[in-house]
């Protein structure tokens, strides 16, 4: 058993080192569109974004999803505070800071007249903490079940040492 | 062996005799982690099965209906957790098929060939109680290693909660599903009394069935045989907004998910007594 849970474990740690693609797109963005990404966060993601040569300044917010709603039925970003922005900016690779986990939306748009394109990869951070907790519960099982185990073997060595010794 | 030594063993004695024997402790932990890395899968390939992500768009335009545009960030939102669990439910189901049918063979349908049977039932052991260990222990790995698996991705890598219900007639669906390909691979099993045969003739039976299944059925009738073969498609076409399951198909009522559901299990078990009927008369 514990052999078995071992191996779960270990291939828990290895799944929680592996980043998930939460989004991408590589296209245009005009004046006065904002292009969102839903995504869904339980870690910091982290944003690698690239404007493509010759392509004007892009602009990037992460709102939360109840300011994202606000903003689809405003038509803009209006008065909302985002949780995260970048302006004007050509290339950025960095972790976004989110205050809880749960669902957000990043908008990219431009303040130039022609349209920009760009290329946006949104990839998880590693380790995954929930998955790394998970992993280190099945471990932790895995080495009580292997102490009980070795503890129970000892046992039956001792035993079976006193009883060599008062046969001889 | 020494299991089985005492005048009658019971049940409990058979399935760690099962446990020893035929899933020595590695093997039964690089079984679920397949399962695991299958479920994975799905998290780590957005746009191909599940909208992981999904596009907003705005533009500041005079004819702009943000009520609509709300109405569809909501469902999006509020469907994703069910599209990620019944995703993942969906690869798992390559793994039951898969695993199903080589377990039968390698566990069940050697035994004839390698002797097994022989030594086994020369102690008092009934014919019943060794086919139920047997496949009771395959079929119990199966599925808790692929519902466990896919509550993992869910837990671990989507914020968003998923409603308790929706989340149990997924699992039993899969669960059903599961039954009816164990009880069709014994059923193979017993009648070809062959490791090689049970392999091929059950994977390119269920593998058919799958591929069959993506396909839009000509009447009602086909569409009921083929909600009842794999009711777990039946229950992710009402239940998730999965485009590959939505494509030219008509979207199963619940009652019809239920009643493929209840059927399947109906037929798994009548399967099963079929096959026990089968072993208990059989030479070996």
């Amino acid at each position: 058993m514990h052999r078995s849970l071992y191996v779960v474990g270990i291939f828990i740690v290895i799944l929680s080192f592996q980043p998930v693609t939460l989004a991408y797109r590589g296209s245009d963005v005009a004046e006065r569109e904002y292009y969102g990404h839903w995504i869904q966060c339980t870690e910091n993601p982290i944003l690698y974004l690239q404007v493509r040569e010759a392509s004007s300044p892009v602009s990037v917010y992460l709102l939360q999803s109840a300011d994202a709603e606000q903003a689809l039925e405003m038509g803009s970003l209006g008065n909302i505070t985002p949780e995260f922005e970048l302006e004007n900016v050509t290339s950025y690779y960095g972790p976004i800071e989110i205050s809880k986990p749960g669902v957000y939306v990043i908008f990219v748009t431009t303040c130039s007249k022609i349209p920009s394109y760009y290329d946006l990869l949104i990839i998880s951070s590693v380790p995954n903490m929930r998955a790394f907790i998970v992993a280190l519960i099945v471990l932790c099982l895995g080495a009580s079940f292997h102490i009980m185990k070795l503890s129970r073997e000892g046992r039956i060595t001792i035993r079976s040492s006193k009883a060599n010794s008062t046969n001889d | 062996m020494s299991k089985l030594r005492s005048n009658k063993p019971r049940y409990r004695d058979l399935i760690l005799f099962e446990h020893d024997t035929s899933f020595p402790s590695p093997t039964l932990g690089l079984l679920v982690s397949v399962f695991l890395i299958l479920g994975f899968a799905v998290v780590s390939t957005p746009g191909v099965m599940i909208p992981f992500s999904s596009d907003v768009y705005i533009e500041s335009t005079p004819d702009w209906n943000g009520t609509i545009q709300v109405g569809i960030f909501e469902n999006t939102t509020r469907d994703a957790p069910n599209n990620v669990y019944g995703a993942a439910l969906f690869n798992e189901y390559y793994g039951v098929i898969f695993f199903s049918a080589l377990l039968i063979s390698f566990i069940f349908a050697q035994g004839y060939s390698n002797g097994q049977y022989r030594t086994v039932l020369s102690y008092p052991i009934s014919r019943r109680k060794l086919l139920m260990a047997k496949i009771s222990g395959i079929y119990l790995i199966v599925t808790i290693s692929s519902n466990l698996s896919a509550l993992f991705v869910l837990a671990c890598y989507v914020p968003s909660s998923i409603e308790i219900g929706v989340l149990l007639i997924m699992s039993l669906s899969l669960w059903t599903s599961a039954a009816l390909v164990v009880a069709s691979c014994t059923l193979v099993a017993v009648v070809t009394k062959s490791a090689p045969l049970t392999t091929i003739i059950s994977l390119g039976m269920w593998f058919v069935a799958f591929y069959n299944y993506t396909t839009p059925a000509t009447t009602p009738i086909l569409e009921g045989v083929k909600n009842l073969l794999i009711p777990l498609y039946a229950i992710l076409r009402h239940t998730t907004s999965l485009r590959m399951f939505s494509y030219l198909q008509s979207i199963p009522t619940f009652t019809e998910c239920i009643l493929s559901i209840i059927l399947a299990g109906v037929f798994s078990i009548i399967l099963f007594v079929m096959s026990a009927f089968i072993f208990e008369r059989t030479e070996i």
